[in-house]
């Protein structure tokens, strides 16, 4: 037992002495490093189980609930962009009315929309708020003109839009002083339609802006229609020269439209 | 065959403890299983054996742990050894209380004993005062947590049939 007390003083005799390299010590540490080695792999795959499993209880959980969170979040950061679309829809409406106070405009939901195999709408179908409709109101957007109430029963009514084939519009092209009619082109894989000119006016220049001038009696003057295309793309038509034009207003992107009574009246209430 | 039990039981509670105080946040020396070992192979073995162990468990840590003199592990065990075996005929250590106190004594006496050995022994050694402090939180969270990290050994020696009727009560 002395002995057993006897040794390690030595040993850190020897040790301290900062010799350190003697053969039993070289053989001690040599052994002890592998014995190390080892229990750093036996102590590294626990602790890879610990923090691999063990610690991962719970986290299924938590992770269920963050991705529902994640999931609420989303949708309602949709339903923030769609109101706020809705808003700026609106608000244009609104900008619409007051920039037109000789119009009695009022607000109509668009309550159905045939759509064309090449995903064009060809017809829409209007409801205001217990006014009541007449044919040849007048159907229009921020952006412009959409078309006229073909047909009426009490606060909704058929809109023939203006790329109808059936579709006749008195217009303008402003700042040229040119008169014309627009006929709907009739093409379902196109929203477009023709202005008919007499071949006595001057060449109308690309991007011409087309706005109704009121003449039929039936759309008031000075709504935005469309904007010539090109004009290397006209044609003669008898007497006419027909220039394409791409209509300003597209009826999918409105959800809320306005109808205007026909020039010289007023849209009449509800029953 | 019991003694080998002991060191290799010994040598897993040190490897996992270490990380598992890391894990927790906390210093990983914050509990000093071989002076508990040491207590417990003071009591539950006989005298020759147990002393034999533990200079073995000594060998072991002088080897594993870096920077430390080689024997010094084996001294101070040794030396607690004899200490805690004296004390055993004359306290319960099986009993919680008693076990807290002399692991206490004996923490405190093994810090001492590691400032003097290094004092003596070995030349790098700074000697200051300040390294005492830093391990009276190793020696009060040893002292109190004795009567559960005991446990371990205790239960192996059940396994094992190497405790006695009379010591098998601690469990």
């Amino acid at each position: 037992m002395i002995a057993g007390l006897v040794i390690p003083v030595i040993l850190m005799f020897l040790a301290g002495r900062g010799s350190g390299s003697s053969l039993p010590e070289q053989l001690l540490v040599g052994l002890a490093g592998r014995i190390q080695g080892v229990a750093r792999w036996v102590t590294g795959g626990t602790s890879d189980l610990l923090n691999g499993y063990a610690l991962l209880v719970g986290v299924r959980e938590e992770n269920e609930r963050l991705l529902a969170e994640r999931d609420r979040l989303l949708q309602e950061a949709l339903l923030a962009k769609q109101l706020a679309v809705e808003v700026q829809r609106l608000r244009k409406v609104l900008d619409l009315r007051e920039k037109r106070p000789d119009l009695r405009l009022e607000a109509a939901q668009v309550v159905a929309m045939d759509v064309t195999p090449f995903h064009r709408v060809g017809r829409i179908q209007v409801q205001t708020a217990g006014v009541a409709l007449q044919p040849d109101m007048a159907v229009l957007t921020p952006e412009g003109l959409v078309g006229r109430i073909t047909r009426a029963a009490g606060s909704l009514g058929d809109v023939m839009m203006l790329g109808d084939q059936r579709s006749r519009v008195a217009c303008e092209v402003l700042g040229q002083g040119v008169l014309g009619v627009l006929i709907g082109s009739g093409l379902p894989d196109r929203y477009s339609a023709w202005l008919q000119v007499a071949q006595t006016e001057d060449p109308l220049p690309r991007g011409a802006v087309v706005v109704t001038s009121g003449h039929d009696r039936v759309f008031p003057r000075g709504i935005e229609v469309g904007y010539v295309l090109d004009q290397d793309a006209r044609r003669r038509a008898g007497p006419f020269v027909e220039y394409e034009v791409r209509l300003a207003a597209n009826p999918a992107a409105w959800d809320t439209v306005l109808v205007a009574a026909p020039a010289g009246s007023g849209p009449g209430t509800g029953p | 065959m019991r003694s080998v039990w002991f060191l290799l039981l010994l040598a897993l509670v040190q490897l996992l403890v270490g990380p598992l105080l890391l894990w927790m946040g906390l210093r990983p020396t914050l509990l000093d299983v071989p002076l508990v070992a040491t207590c417990y192979l003071g009591y539950a073995f006989p005298t020759r054996r147990g002393f034999l162990t533990t200079l073995v468990a000594g060998l072991i840590l002088d080897l594993w742990t870096p920077g430390t003199l080689l024997g010094m592990h084996m001294e101070v065990l040794g030396l607690l050894f004899l200490l805690i075996r004296g004390l055993s005929g004359r306290l319960p250590l099986d009993r919680p209380l008693p076990l807290i106190l002399v692991t206490l004594v004996a923490g405190v006496l093994k810090t001492l004993l590691f400032y003097l050995l290094s004092l003596l022994f070995d030349s790098g050694f700074e000697g200051r005062a300040a390294s005492l402090v830093w391990a009276i939180p190793t020696v009060l969270t040893t002292a109190l947590l004795a009567p559960l990290l005991v446990l371990p050994f205790a239960g192996l020696d059940a396994l094992t049939g190497g405790l006695r009727k009379a010591d098998r009560r601690i469990l």
